[in-house]
């Protein structure tokens, strides 16, 4: 084979003609992680001889000549808040250390697995997920394969540097949109309870969603199918019928009525983070803009909840472990178990205000578009921004634009956008409840127009030196 | 919303009376910074309760029984 494989789709395909073996995917992917991520700081954890067993199983099953997943062969790796069965589920934190290894894999690994797919390990990330940083006291920050100085997050870092083509990350205000945005990939955050959440450690169960990273628009499609399904032990988790999207893709933005997100999204961002938005717009043909009503009541809801909900669930590790914190997430945990029920509850109440407003919004639009993060990813260390001329706490406000619509679970795609020669910017496709096909068809489109074709060949220059 | 003062004696005296009854330690090295971020909570509570939303709106949780075994 000339030029290797380097999406799920191209491994899986060649994986199922038996152009190259699960086994040698695999072997190809570690030696790339055990050369590299001593610089990079995906991983937390490397599952090499589980790899291998399960690569072999996939390529024992095709010499059967037994039906292939659609994932066969494709190496990807979890966020170690996912349960990984036989080492502790961390969540970025030193306090899991000292719990039992997890007697079984979470929902979407069974589910990833089932379709062929081939897990590395677990990723690092920010203690407990109150993060959108990558940075982490005591694993060390992941840094931005696209430049190790800046913010990324383990499992975009992982798909950025080319060690897996996929991964499976959560967002509960933004991290997999924010991270995406850093390094230059795809992300989809779908609906709030489409995903089920089983075997995975919680940040704020009012707002978390799971989902997949990627270097492929299509890749984000094939995996999210392969785990879409419900599950009744995540009484979040909707009992809809799988509605796959990959046979989708080919309709394109046809018929589809799309606007740039207004008001609060158009302010307090960098110009090149708009000039991400407008080039998006551009591409698919709208100048159409509508103002999303009170979003920065959204978004402060947003936070109340998060602050409240996930120190009331830290609040016996708070009690008797607050040392054991990382200190950047260890104040804000003890600032939020101290919020009075009547802040939490307005916020609630006023979540649903904002539902029923956005509603009202998809009557006249079946897509919005808006940026992913004010600014391209921060150096590493950094603890301010500059915001609308105003210097703040950088941690607090990465996610403006995107926790506005995670607080109603909107399903968002979130799409790479680079102008020449700087970081990359993100592009939230965002739609109406349970529609992530339409994400999905968008952002493909948004792919085949190249606005960030950068990446796409530093990802492959990744590749290529390490084969 | 305007940044409230994290060191005013209101959310001072708050802070220490809410974290004794919760059984929480606050050291003095971290005071500071958890009274910034609570101030930061609550402008952000003033800013929504100004909505409206406390009174006017149904909670977005709802709570649907399962099925008994």
């Amino acid at each position: 084979m000339t030029t290797p494989p380097t999406t799920a789709r191209e491994i899986a395909t060649a994986v199922t003609n038996g152009d190259i073996s699960a086994v040698e995917v695999t072997r190809r992917a570690l030696d790339l992680i055990a050369e590299k991520d001593a610089h990079i700081g995906a991983f937390t954890e490397v599952t090499a001889k589980r790899a291998l067993v399960e690569a072999e199983a996939v390529d024992k099953r095709r010499r059967n000549g037994e039906p292939l997943g659609p994932l066969a062969g494709v190496p990807f790796g979890v966020k170690n808040l996912y349960d990984v069965e036989g080492i502790p589920t961390l969540a970025g934190s030193k306090i899991n250390r000292a719990h039992p290894p997890a007697t079984a894999d979470a929902v979407l690994i069974q589910r990833m697995t089932a379709a062929g797919a081939v897990l590395l390990g677990a990723l690092n990330m920010g203690e407990y997920a109150y993060d959108f940083t990558g940075e982490n006291a005591h694993y060390g920050p992941a840094r931005n394969p696209l430049d190790p100085t800046r913010m990324s997050g383990g499992s975009a870092a992982a798909v950025a540097a080319g060690f897996v083509p996929v991964s499976l990350g959560s967002d509960t205000n933004g991290s997999i949109r924010v991270p995406s945005a850093f390094c230059g990939l795809y992300g989809l955050k779908p609906t709030y309870g489409r995903l089920p959440r089983t075997g995975s450690f919680p940040f704020c169960e009012s707002l978390d969603h799971l989902g997949p990273f990627a270097r492929a628009a299509g890749d984000l499609a094939l995996c999210y199918d392969a785990v879409q399904g419900t599950d009744d032990r995540d009484p979040v988790c909707a009992k809809r019928p799988v509605a796959l999207t990959v046979p989708e893709l080919a309709k394109g933005a046809d018929g589809l009525r799309i606007a740039v997100a207004g008001g609060y999204f158009r302010k307090d961002a960098e110009p090149d983070a708009l000039a991400a938005v407008d080039r998006a717009a551009e591409a698919l043909g709208t100048s159409r803009v509508i103002d999303i009503p009170d979003s920065a009541r959204a978004r402060a809801s947003a936070f109340l909840i998060t602050n409240a909900e996930s120190s009331a669930f830290h609040l016996d590790r708070l009690r008797r472990q607050a040392e054991d914190f990382d200190p950047d997430t260890r104040d804000r945990f003890l600032a939020g178990a101290l919020l009075p029920a009547s802040w939490y509850i307005a916020a609630q109440r006023f979540r649903r205000q904002f539902e029923e407003a956005m509603h009202k919004v998809f009557e006249e639009c079946d897509v919005l578009l808006a940026p992913s993060t004010p600014m391209s990813a921060p150096l590493l260390g950094q603890k301010t921004m500059m915001l609308g001329g105003r210097e703040v706490p950088l941690r607090a406000n990465i996610g403006i634009f995107t926790q506005p619509i995670s607080f109603i679970g909107l399903p968002v795609a979130a799409v790479p956008v680079r102008h020449a020669g700087r970081m990359p910017y993100g592009v939230q496709v965002i739609s109406k409840p349970w529609r992530e096909d339409l994400c999905l068809r968008v952002a493909s489109v948004l792919e085949a127009a190249r606005l960030a074709p950068t990446q796409e060949k530093a990802v492959g220059l990744a590749w290529c030196a390490a084969h | 919303m305007a940044s409230g003062d994290p060191t005013s004696d209101e959310n001072a005296a708050y802070i220490s009376a809410t974290a004794e009854t919760l059984g929480l330690t606050i050291k003095p090295e971290w005071m500071e910074n958890v009274a910034r971020f609570f101030a930061v909570a609550k402008d952000m509570a003033a800013f929504v309760a100004a909505s409206g939303a406390l009174t006017d709106s149904e909670q977005a949780p709802v709570f649907e029984p399962r099925d008994a075994e």
